[in-house]
């Protein structure tokens, strides 16, 4: 069978969509000192050092394509953080935990990136 | 265990270090102090340290802290950010008028007080007028 070579071979225009996914994270306005996002197999983590910061005083939400990290404080509200997620993260996988000053989110991959499709 | 050694890494860590094949990177935590009615209140940021990866020692005016913090295990690449150091080590001199022998220190999410009372000499006298 003759097929070009874009579909013979599906990797290289898979990784164009990490690369779009990770640059938007680079793109990522306002990220502080402390802030780090990696990726792994299953699919990314971020880590921000909260140290002295108590976990009431923070929280976390999904809205609009982004994660959006508020930290209020007694005396008043410090600098929003919201960290633009790609169409790879599934949103309802997403989850978090503080611990001894560093709050880490989790960011699972859709699990449809494997999913058989079936054509009608 | 050497005390210099010490310093940089512990045994334990070194010892994965050279399984890893990666260099413990150490950074002088981010710290202050401020004076308070009895004495001096210092204030150490150490994210990802448990209390059982802080040491804390006083040698003659000499305070020595040497931290571990905890990395998530397993493979993965930094896209964002610059990695978080594997050690934090401090020497802060104390001043002679404090008394480093009944200092006392707490951590608490990341971190760490530590208060140093001033010397008993150093307290203020109410001296009586005969």
């Amino acid at each position: 069978m003759i097929l070009p070579t874009y579909l013979r071979n599906s990797s290289p225009w898979l990784n164009d969509f990490s690369r779009i996914f990770e640059n938007s994270f680079r793109q990522w306005s306002g990220a502080p000192s402390g802030v780090r996002v990696y990726a792994h197999e299953g699919g990314w983590m971020a880590e921000v050092d909260y140290p002295g910061v108590a976990k009431d005083e923070l929280s976390l939400k999904f809205e609009d394509g982004h994660v959006v990290l508020e930290h209020t404080k007694p005396d008043g509200q410090l600098p929003t953080y919201r960290l633009p997620l790609g169409d790879q993260v599934d949103p309802q996988s997403i989850t978090a935990s503080f611990e001894h000053g560093v709050l880490t989110l989790r960011l699972p991959k859709h699990r449809a990136a494997s999913k058989t499709i079936e054509i009608l | 265990m050497n005390e210099e050694n010490n310093m940089t890494c512990t045994e334990a860590s070194c010892t994965e270090a050279v399984e890893d094949s990666k260099p413990l990177t150490t950074a002088q935590p981010v710290w202050h102090a401020r004076k308070t009615d009895d004495g001096v209140e210092v204030e150490v940021t150490l994210p990802g340290v448990r209390k059982d990866d802080l040491e804390l020692k006083v040698e003659g005016r000499e305070l020595r802290l040497n931290a571990r913090r905890q990395q998530p295990s397993g493979d993965r690449r930094l896209l964002v950010g610059r990695p978080a150091p594997d050690n934090y080590a401090l020497k802060l001199r104390l001043g002679e008028s404090l008394d480093g022998d009944r200092l006392s220190a707490a951590l608490k999410d990341g971190l760490l007080t530590i208060k140093v009372p001033l010397a008993v000499e150093a307290l203020p006298k109410t001296i009586t007028i005969n």
